[in-house]
């Protein structure tokens, strides 16, 4: 039952698709998935609807407990191992859901919206991991800087440690590195600030999974090209979020 | 366990038979509780940065379009330059500050347990006691 959030102020930044390709590799390993969305456009809703997945309306079920929103979701969710909670407009509840996602998955995965929020602010203090999508340019630098911001001062205030780690998303799918993004890896190491190993290349398969209302595992060569190299890519990137939650600074905040 | 890979992409990983993800730690459960402190302290760092609550987001504005005081409020510049102003109605003001400061400043409030102008007030009291 671990809760992972993808956080980063700035929207564009590979969020909704870095969530749904962890929540493909989970499901296909056999993990129950509970999507957590913050963003009003509920991107996450529409590809669970579109795939019959149960999803519940936040803002319209009014839960006024956890135990509430417990039973919402023993009621929605049914025998499907994933299921999409939208909570957009209502940071007070968000906390509620979350308990009861914690309650009903394996693993929990948090979308927010790409803004400064409340709702952001209040998952991070949960989160067992929180993972900064950075898609390397300079302009994302700052988003990036300020979430971290965010992450340290809220472990200070509260005495409790926070795990996050930076990863590189929308990375150039070639062999070689682009410049922008060789600059900022080596600035974030120089900082001593965590960075994941892998990255996750901007590939159409990723992509593809909201295109055809599927999981990665589900796309056909037919539909998207390049999805061996995505397939190994999204194990690589999985793998490496297991073998974080597995360390014991995850565990402690567990 | 982790696929290593020597490049960032888990390129070295194609051609492999794919083992699986090994999940065999993470079991459903019950949750666990809220750490209601952690959430607070959360909700002070963040409106100290300017995060917005998405439950109240702010109204849009246009370009040009000024906008009325809220019964019993009253904005400081119609009031700087008066030779006594009184306590009501209520004033605004919003700062930009170091962001240590304003976690200081909430810390305070938090812990006495009084509201952000008392606070201020007993500020400038200290800073303008001697002179008086």
């Amino acid at each position: 039952m671990p809760n992972i959030i993808f956080a980063n102020t700035k929207g564009g930044s590979g969020k909704t698709t870095a969530a749904l390709t962890l929540t493909s590799e989970l499901l296909a390993a056999g993990a129950h998935v509970a999507l957590l969305e913050g963003d009003p456009n509920r991107p996450l809703a529409r590809w669970a609807e579109r795939r019959g997945a149960p999803v519940i309306d936040g803002p319209k079920t009014r839960v006024g407990s956890a135990a509430d929103a417990a039973v919402a979701i023993r009621e929605a969710a049914g025998d499907s191992k994933l299921l999409v909670i939208t909570t957009d407009n209502d940071d007070e509840a968000v906390l509620d859901w979350l308990q009861a996602a914690q309650g009903w998955g394996t693993f929990v995965i948090a979308d927010p919206e790409g803004s400064p929020n409340q709702w952001l602010a209040q998952v991070i203090s949960q989160a067992h991991l929180v993972l900064v999508p950075f898609a390397p340019t300079t302009l994302d630098a700052n988003q990036v800087a300020r979430t971290i911001r965010q992450i340290n001062q809220t472990e200070r205030i509260s005495s409790k440690a926070i795990p996050h780690r930076i990863v590189i998303t929308r990375a150039n799918p070639g062999a070689v590195m682009t410049r922008d993004e060789r600059d900022i890896r080596k600035s974030l190491l120089e900082n001593a600030l965590p960075l994941m190993d892998v990255s996750l290349a901007d590939r159409p398969a990723f992509r593809g999974m909201f295109k055809h209302d599927a999981l990665l595992s589900e796309l056909t060569p037919d539909q998207v090209g390049g999805l061996p190299q995505a397939r190994s890519n999204a194990a690589a990137f999985a793998e490496e979020i297991i073998e974080i939650l597995r360390q014991p600074a995850a565990q402690k905040a567990a | 366990m982790m696929t290593k890979s020597s490049d960032a992409f888990g390129f070295e990983a194609i051609g492999e038979e794919r083992k699986g993800l090994d999940l065999s730690d993470f079991t459903r459960s019950p949750g666990a509780a809220i750490d209601r402190p952690a959430a607070e302290a959360a909700r002070e760092v963040a409106d100290a940065a300017g995060f917005q609550s998405r439950g109240k987001p702010a109204s849009p504005r246009r370009a040009g379009q000024g906008r009325a005081n809220p019964p019993g409020k009253v904005k400081i510049s119609d009031l700087i330059g008066r030779p006594d102003v009184p306590d009501e109605p209520r004033a605004q003001l919003n700062m930009m500050a170091p962001a240590s400061l304003i976690v200081r400043f909430k810390k305070i409030e938090h812990e006495r347990g009084v509201r952000a102008w008392e606070v201020l007030k007993a500020a400038l009291d200290a800073l303008e006691g001697p002179e008086q």
